[in-house]
């Protein structure tokens, strides 16, 4: 099926396509995201480009998955895109959260270990390999 | 002090979230009890004079930020564990449990063998404080959700935080400890892990002060999430929930 998007809808995707990649080209530039990170963010405005702009492609891809309107398998990768990303973040999210937990317990531990007089890094000490050991007696 | 208890290590975690009225009435109701064992506060970020109050009569952690129950909970495991008791048990800093029944739980747990005793409000009928018909249904139906995923293990108050854990429980809960509905949660957690679990009846009273973490309008939404969260922990292994 013959597929010509308008000028007006490859007007519209081309501007949100370059704002979206500044903004997320900054985001880089500031370490607020990692290049795997960029690089997903970056399909969000690199897959509307794609099937307004090599249009034969976005048809070749309708017919594949059996849609008539590319633009509704645009979405659905769009979707597929986010969601990627979505649980990516999650993930992220809760392994720092167990982290920060974990951390915030022996931040509280060590404060009374100092409260009470104790060697803060007493438990450490047993872990010291046995040449670190060695390392430490000849000092 | 009791000849049973020489030798044996118990500490009583105490966790505290703005308990500053009652705190030292817990402290002071568990001297009274159970003079055999260590008392740790565990303040969980509180904004009120808890912390104060509480290191006037024990020893008192402070969290720097609030963890939530369990994140307090474990706090006092840890502690537990790096300082080498034999058992320690959770008495909340609201006044609910009564410390005059942790000797029994040790008895029980010592001569059952159990890995964790949990005081059961709904074991016998007795006049103690049962909370309100939606918490209690919510609890036959997280007891149930326990019974078909785990097998025959008769849990009737699933969501009591008066718990008393023994050394294997101690190293395993400062590992993997839940900070989203820890009571019940744990216990799904130490029945993968394959302890042995047990009850006993106890007679709670109303919370001296402060206010519950399961308020009233919550209770059915808490409901739903921990049996989802039952039925995960049943079909993924400890390393992947916790």
């Amino acid at each position: 099926m013959a597929y010509a998007p308008s000028a007006h809808l490859f007007a519209i995707i081309l501007i949100f396509g370059v704002a979206y990649t500044y903004h997320v080209v900054q985001k880089l530039r500031c370490r607020e995201v990692d290049l795997y990170d960029f690089v997903l963010l970056l399909s969000v405005a690199a897959i509307p480009l794609v099937f307004v702009g090599w249009p034969r492609f976005t048809a070749f891809v309708g017919e594949v998955f059996g849609v008539a309107l590319p633009l509704t398998v645009m979405f659905g990768l769009l979707f597929v895109s986010v969601f990627v990303i979505l649980h990516r973040s999650l993930s992220r999210i809760h392994r720092l959260e167990t982290q920060v937990i974990a951390l915030t317990q022996e931040v509280a531990l060590i404060d009374d270990r100092v409260a009470n007089g104790k060697p803060v890094f007493g438990q450490a000490e047993q872990l010291v390999s046995p040449a670190g050991a060695d390392a430490a007696a000849r000092r | 002090m009791p000849n049973e208890f020489d030798a044996f290590r118990l500490l009583v975690i105490v966790p505290c979230f703005n308990e500053a009225a009652s705190v030292a009435r817990v402290i002071q109701d568990i001297r009274a009890n159970a003079d055999f064992a260590d008392i740790l506060v565990v303040d969980d970020g509180s904004s009120d004079a808890t912390r104060r109050e509480a290191a006037r009569w024990a020893r008192c952690i402070r969290l720097p930020v609030n963890l939530g129950i369990g994140g307090a909970v474990q706090t006092g495991i840890r502690f537990a564990d790096r300082n080498g008791y034999d058992a320690c048990i959770q008495v909340d800093g609201d006044g609910q449990h009564p410390a005059d029944q942790i000797a029994g739980l040790v008895v029980m747990m010592r001569a059952q063998r159990a890995q964790l005793v949990i005081g059961s409000r709904y074991m016998d009928d007795n006049d103690g404080f049962k909370s309100s018909f939606m918490r209690r249904l919510g609890g036959w139906v997280i007891s149930k959700t326990l019974g078909i995923c785990f097998g025959p293990c008769k849990i009737t108050d699933p969501t009591s935080g008066f718990r008393l854990m023994n050394r294997d429980a101690i190293e395993f809960f400062s590992r993997h400890y839940p900070t989203d509905f820890p009571e019940p949660i744990s216990i799904a957690w130490a029945l993968v892990k394959g302890f042995e679990i047990i009850e006993a009846p106890v007679v709670m009273r109303r919370r001296q002060a402060g206010i519950s973490s399961i308020r009233m309008l919550r209770t059915l939404s808490y409901m739903i999430r921990v049996v989802v969260y039952i039925i995960l922990a049943r079909t993924t292994s400890l390393s992947e929930v916790a």
